[in-house]
Formats: C-alpha cells, structure tokens, sequence
C-alpha cells in the first residue's frame, strides 16, 4: 500500500513519516503543494492521500478535487489544525473519505490505515 | 436527556453558579477513531494532551454513543473549544485564576461534585492533566478521586477518560492507574 502525504510543513511531513513507519507503511511519498501533489500522484498514484487543507497557493479543496479526478477510487484524508464545520463538509463533499485534526498520532493513522488500506 | 440543564454546583461555598450544561455536541461526517464502551475508564499516558483532546473532539463529534462532553482541563478553554469546535460542551478550567467556571486544582471534592451530577448515559468526561492535580495535592489524594469517578462513571453509562504524563510517575503508581483504568495506545 502507498500512502501520500501532502503538507507544506516539513516538520509535519516528518512527524507522518515517522508514525506512519510505526504503523507498518513503508512506501511514502510526500508533497508539498497543489503541483507537486497532482505531478506526483500522476507520476506515482497513491492508496491513501493524507491532505492538509490549508495549502500555499492552492486551498487542499483544489487538491482533493484534483485527485479525484485523476483517480475516483483514491481514498483521501483532510487535515487541519482547527476544526471548520464547513471546510469539513467542503472536503467530504469534494471527495475526502474522512477528517482528522493535527497533530495526529499513531491510534488515529494506525486506525485509518486499516479502515481505508483494506477497503 | 436533551437540553440545558444548569448545574449549581458550588453555590453554597462560592456564591456563583457554575454553567455546567449537558447539550448534545453537534456531529461531523467522520469516523470515529476510538473504540470506547458504556461504563469504561480509560487513561492515556502523553507528555502533553494531544491524544486526550482528540479523543474528546472525536468521540462527541463522530460517536453515535456519546453526546454530552464534560472537560477539565489546565488550558485556557475557550482555545480548545475554537480549535475542536466543541460549541456545546462544558469545560471547567483548573486553574487558580478566579472565574465563573474555574475550579483550583486542590478542590477535589468539586470536582467529583461536578462529575457526579453530570454524567449520566450517553455522557463523556475528559481530565486533561491529573499530574497537575497530583503536583497540586498528592498520589493517593488524586487516586480517591479516581477511584470515586471510577465508581460514578461505571454505575452512570458515561465514560471517563484522563490523561497523564508518565515521566512523574513511579512505577507503583502507574500501576495503580492502570488498575483503575483501561490504556488507551496504539
């Protein structure tokens, strides 16, 4: 299984890294921005997609409906760092599977990855 | 059970009412992430508070069981009500600030007031923090606590979970905790 994480936040992208070795997942790839998501995705695809919604550029709405687009069956995961009832809505409505808020730790992904990994 | 309901707990003593409501927590269209039963106590062992704020934020908005929250906490709650939108939950805040819905940290026995009246089914209570309780008065202090709750929160259908740092615990009283509780980990 192939995970992506898109971030702009180094420091969070190594915080996923290292929780999502601690839960089994090897194969990793990282993005940080709207481009660098949909060229990588294209590039490589992904099962899950972790997906911060506040992006430079480009909001993590863009990227969700991006990806969906390249991909209808990618199973994608909106994150943030405060809740937003309609940010939330947006990005379930968009396509985003489920929501979880940063930081996160290894429960939630462990959860997620089993849930989502399999289905 | 739906609704306000305004517990004046403390009023005797202080003069105020502190608003203590127990009001359905809006839902969100995500998973819940935790497997938490009617009757349990669990314990997170965290430098901080992360997982045990998640929990709360993910129970009361994803839970089909759980509805009304109840949180103690050391942090200012107004943030933690902003960041988890938790419009509709109670927090008291343990600090020794004076404020309407401020408990200090040595009064146990409002605390166990506060939990005894509000849960009830379909109810949760968080405890951010019992280190800052146990620095604030002692182990064994804290323990009776706990295990009161332990016997309000079994009898009541709610659920109580509590975090606490580690690091201030011997291995004696970590022990202890666990007895009480159930650890919540990976």
């Amino acid at each position: 299984m192939r995970v992506m994480v898109v971030d702009d936040s180094p420091m969070f992208r190594a915080v996923m890294r290292d929780i999502l070795v601690r839960v089994g997942v090897t194969d990793l790839i990282e993005a940080g921005d709207y481009e660098e998501a949909v060229r990588l995705y294209r590039k490589k695809g992904a099962d899950i997609v972790f997906m911060d919604m506040v992006l430079p550029g480009k909001s993590g709405i863009e990227v969700v409906r991006a990806l969906k687009r390249e991909d209808g069956d990618v199973k994608i995961i909106a994150m943030s760092s405060m809740v937003n009832k309609k940010m939330i809505l947006d990005a379930i409505d968009s396509g985003a599977v489920d929501f979880i808020i940063k930081p996160t730790n290894e429960i939630v992904v462990s959860n997620i990855i089993q849930v989502w990994g399999t289905a | 059970m739906t609704g306000w309901r305004i517990l004046p707990v403390g009023l005797a003593r202080t003069g105020a009412v502190m608003r203590i409501s127990r009001q359905q927590e809006e839902k969100l269209p995500i998973r819940p992430k935790y497997t938490l039963r009617n009757g349990g106590v669990y314990v997170v062992f965290e430098k901080g508070h992360d997982i045990g704020f998640d929990i709360l934020f993910n129970v009361l908005k994803s839970s089909p069981e759980f509805d009304y929250g109840l949180c103690f906490t050391r942090e200012n709650p107004e943030r933690i009500r902003r960041k988890y939108d938790l419009k509709n939950t109670s927090f008291v805040w343990l600090t020794r600030r004076r404020g309407d819905n401020n408990i200090p940290p040595e009064s146990l026995n409002r605390i166990a007031g506060l939990v005894s009246e509000f849960v009830g089914e379909r109810s949760m209570v968080y405890i951010d923090g019992i280190e800052y309780l146990i620095a604030s008065n002692d182990f064994d202090a804290v323990r009776t606590l706990l295990d009161h709750l332990s016997d309000v929160i079994t009898t009541s259908g709610g659920i109580l979970v509590y975090s606490v740092d580690p690091d201030i615990l011997d291995d004696r009283e970590r022990a202890i905790l666990e007895r009480f509780a159930e650890v919540i980990a990976p």
